[in-house]
């Protein structure tokens, strides 16, 4: 087409249309499409890193080089737990927060999938802490700031949870002071990073005024009919108990017996408590086994999940085989979605170590974990089969007399230990006094002791509580009197954990 | 100040209203939740960015196609303004406004800026040197003429001054002659486009009274030669001027494309 008007002189070939117009624009696309075909030439030969919106966190610095360790489409929590969970624990996932928050297996069902990455994004250079969170994604479920922190929970309920002892500060506090002791300190020992407390330990803070006179240290007479003497039980222990068993004879029949040196945990009474319980209360018996029981499936639920790059290959892929058909079994049954979400998790993490192989180096697990792990399971079983042996036998059908006679046989052996321990039944109650009570949050007792000198300054009114199941917390608005923006950390991670520390959930 | 005046006020204020609209959206979701570029929001406006970023691309493919079809080229170049500060926009919504970690991310946010900061300097100098030619220049002439024009102007101010009085010839040699020689470009035309020139014909008006009442017309005629040729030079600088800012802003944006076109590659490698 001649764009040119017929009659205009032509003889130059700059006048129209210069000559070098179109030369930026040719030598700028081609310019464009090397740089674009060699930064994806060396993507697709190896060199992955020139994708990289930035470097990695230097806990990661091992897998710098091996995106695809991280990166997949799909299931990249898998893969971060291939690492931060060997032992197959889920407890990073968002359920597992929701179990932990909440105990409540309806919530634990509802909780959404969220990936790992939404809260722990990496990328943003080596000094890069990625246990900093946003809080924005916590406020997207709770509320948005320190200030709207609501009551403590414990606080608003006004009276701790079941505490199973009887305590009394105003009391204690006394006694301490009359024997020169150190006040609140001499039972609150801090631990070495001085930053909590040190469990309350009968024999080393009760001991001084408790079971500590021959007293103090006596059953009251009870029938040995319906106890088990200890020579009966053949036990380590039993010779030394049976020597301070005083019998009250009236003639040659022995009416009743007084056990005159009863000790912390003494076994011949907890023994016979649990067989007087198996006798009395089965069902609240049952419940405690299986409280024991429980513990040790958990850790053998644990331990049953192989720590990654512990199998073989073939050993993997039969178990992939196995997963699969599992799930092809299973269909789309919507009835058992909660399963087969389980079935397809156990897939892809078995998928993720066969492709990703063993761990090597850095990422390892670590061996104390499983050691720790072998360690609580023989604690645990050792608890049960004591358990079961001091508890063994069926439970008899008794008449009211003789229930009655089994009670009054409890309460009489564990006369010493009511005067603190609190009973359901012949069952003793857990005890929980002077642990931590707030169970999601860290807090560092160093720094407030520190500037506020005296324990009183937040535990008001403590030398007036009488009883074990007083708060004696201050309230969130002590907390956010210096914890707010400006004058003292207020962020959520400062004083909450997201994660449960050790339990896998839902609990087995 | 006629050069900042929109030359589409209804362009300007849609870009305004998008802008602020796509600010009010960032602003609100991410107090909301925390704004991460590779998902939901950070990657719609990911998506829009590198959609205009495309549109802007082809402006210069509509200059060249005459025929087509899509709107006239006017048009297109308001939207090549007007959309190019929207995707610049859009970009650092996409990062969230947080300066980039890795090489990438600062190289395609260094570009993002070179590229939207050299786009908007052309605009000015679009308006800027048309209206500077127009209000200070007498000549008008196509830069590649430009040379010839002056061996022209050469050759006739030559012609001019042979025969003439010593007087006459010596000044030409000494003042003249090095002037209208070769293209003299500089900067300064763009700031003031008579630059220098009256100092550089004030030997003229020294000379006019030595000179006999005959050689004066011949004196005048040397004097718009020279004019002419100063002219000429501004003309060339200014020309030059926008034609080395295609330098400036194409590549390093045919650049910027292709670094986007691998970072949207690489994102979708891994999703």
């Amino acid at each position: 087409m001649r764009l040119i008007p017929f009659g205009t002189p032509s003889k130059s070939k700059e006048y129209v249309f210069p000559a070098g117009r179109l030369k930026p624009y040719l030598l700028s696309v081609a310019a464009g499409a090397v740089l674009l075909a060699v930064l994806v030439a060396a993507f697709t030969t190896g060199a992955k890193t020139v994708a990289t919106p930035g470097a990695l966190a230097s806990p990661h610095a091992p897998v710098e080089k091996r995106c695809a360790t991280c990166h997949a489409p799909g299931a990249t929590e898998v893969r971060c737990e291939y690492c931060h969970d060997p032992f197959g624990t889920s407890r990073f996932e968002n359920a597992g927060h929701v179990w932990f928050g909440t105990k409540n297996p309806q919530l634990v069902a509802k909780a959404k999938d969220i990936e790992c990455a939404q809260c722990h994004s990496d990328h943003h250079g080596l000094e890069f802490s990625m246990r900093r969170v946003d809080e924005r994604q916590c406020a997207s479920c709770h509320f948005r700031s320190m200030a709207k922190h609501p009551q403590i929970a414990l606080v608003k309920a006004g009276k701790m949870l079941d505490e199973g002892i009887h305590f009394n500060h105003k009391r204690h506090m006394v006694e301490v002071q009359k024997k020169n002791l150190e006040m609140c300190l001499y039972c609150h020992e801090p631990t070495g990073d001085r930053k909590g407390f040190e469990a309350i330990s009968f024999d080393r803070h009760c001991v001084l005024c408790h079971l500590n006179t021959p007293e103090t240290r006596k059953t009251e007479p009870v029938a040995p009919a319906v106890l088990i003497l200890p020579r009966a039980i053949g036990a380590s222990w039993s010779d030394a108990i049976a020597a301070n068993i005083q019998e009250i004879k009236r003639g040659e029949v022995v009416r009743s017996v007084v056990y005159q040196n009863v000790t912390h945990r003494d076994p011949w009474i907890l023994y016979n408590l649990w067989n007087l319980s198996r006798e009395v209360d089965p069902t609240g018996l049952a419940a405690k086994r299986q409280v024991l029981a429980s513990r040790i499936d958990d850790l053998n639920f644990q331990l049953r999940q192989p720590p990654t790059g512990g199998l073989a290959p073939a050993v993997l892929k039969t178990q992939q085989d196995g997963i699969a058909a599992q799930l092809k079994q299973l269909g789309n049954d919507p009835g058992r979605l909660a399963e087969r979400r389980r079935l397809e998790k156990a897939l892809a993490r078995v998928r993720v170590q066969i492709e990703l192989g063993p761990l090597r180096g850095m990422t390892a697990p670590r061996p104390q974990d499983r050691r720790e792990l072998l360690g609580r399971l023989a604690d645990a079983k050792a608890a049960l089969d004591d358990f079961d042996n001091y508890a063994a036998g069926p439970s008899p059908t008794l008449t009211e007399d003789e229930r009655q006679a089994r009670l009054a046989a409890a309460a009489a052996i564990t006369a010493p230990c009511a005067k603190c321990h609190i009973f359901n039944g012949p069952l003793i109650k857990s005890v929980r006094a002077a642990m931590p009570v707030l169970d999601h949050a860290r807090f560092n007792h160093l720094p407030h002791v520190q500037q506020l000198q005296k324990c009183q300054a937040c535990h008001t009114g403590i030398e007036q509580s009488a009883k074990a199941e007083d708060v004696n917390l201050p309230g969130i608005a002590n907390c956010q009197s210096c914890h707010r923006p400006g004058k003292s950390k207020a962020d959520c991670a400062f004083c909450h954990r997201y994660h449960p520390q050790r339990e896998p959930w839902p609990p087995i | 100040m006629q050069v900042l005046r929109p030359k589409r006020p209804r362009w300007l204020i849609a870009f305004a209203v998008a802008a602020a609209v796509c600010l009010a959206a960032y602003l609100a979701l991410s107090a909301w939740r925390p704004w991460v570029p590779g998902a939901g929001a950070g990657l719609v406006f990911g998506i829009l960015a590198s959609l205009i970023f495309l549109i802007d691309l082809l402006y210069p493919l509509r200059r060249r196609l005459l025929g087509w079809p899509f709107g006239t080229a006017q048009r297109w170049l308001q939207f090549h303004i007007y959309g190019g500060l929207l995707a610049a926009l859009c970009v650092g919504i996409h990062a969230g406004f947080r300066w980039p970690s890795g090489t990438m991310g600062w190289f395609l946010e260094i570009l993002t800026v070179w590229v939207t900061l050299s786009g908007l300097a052309g605009v000015w100098l679009q308006k800027w040197i048309p209206a500077l030619t127009a209000g200070g220049l007498q000549v008008e002439a196509l830069l590649e003429r430009i040379p010839k024009h002056l061996a022209d102007l050469q050759k006739e101010s030559e012609a001019l001054v042979a025969g003439s009085s010593e007087m006459l010839e010596r000044f030409y040699g000494e003042n003249v002659r090095p002037a209208m020689a070769g293209i003299a470009p500089s900067l300064g035309y763009l700031i003031d486009v008579r630059s220098e020139r009256d100092r550089r014909l004030g030997p003229f008006n020294r000379l006019a009274p030595f000179l006999g009442a005959e050689e004066r017309p011949r004196l005048d005629d040397l004097k718009s030669l020279l004019t002419e040729k100063l002219e000429l030079d501004a003309q060339y600088s200014l020309q030059r001027i926008l034609r080395l800012w295609t330098w400036v802003h194409v590549p390093p944006s045919a650049l910027l494309f292709g670094l986007m076109l691998f970072h949207i590659f690489a994102g979708l490698y891994y999703t």
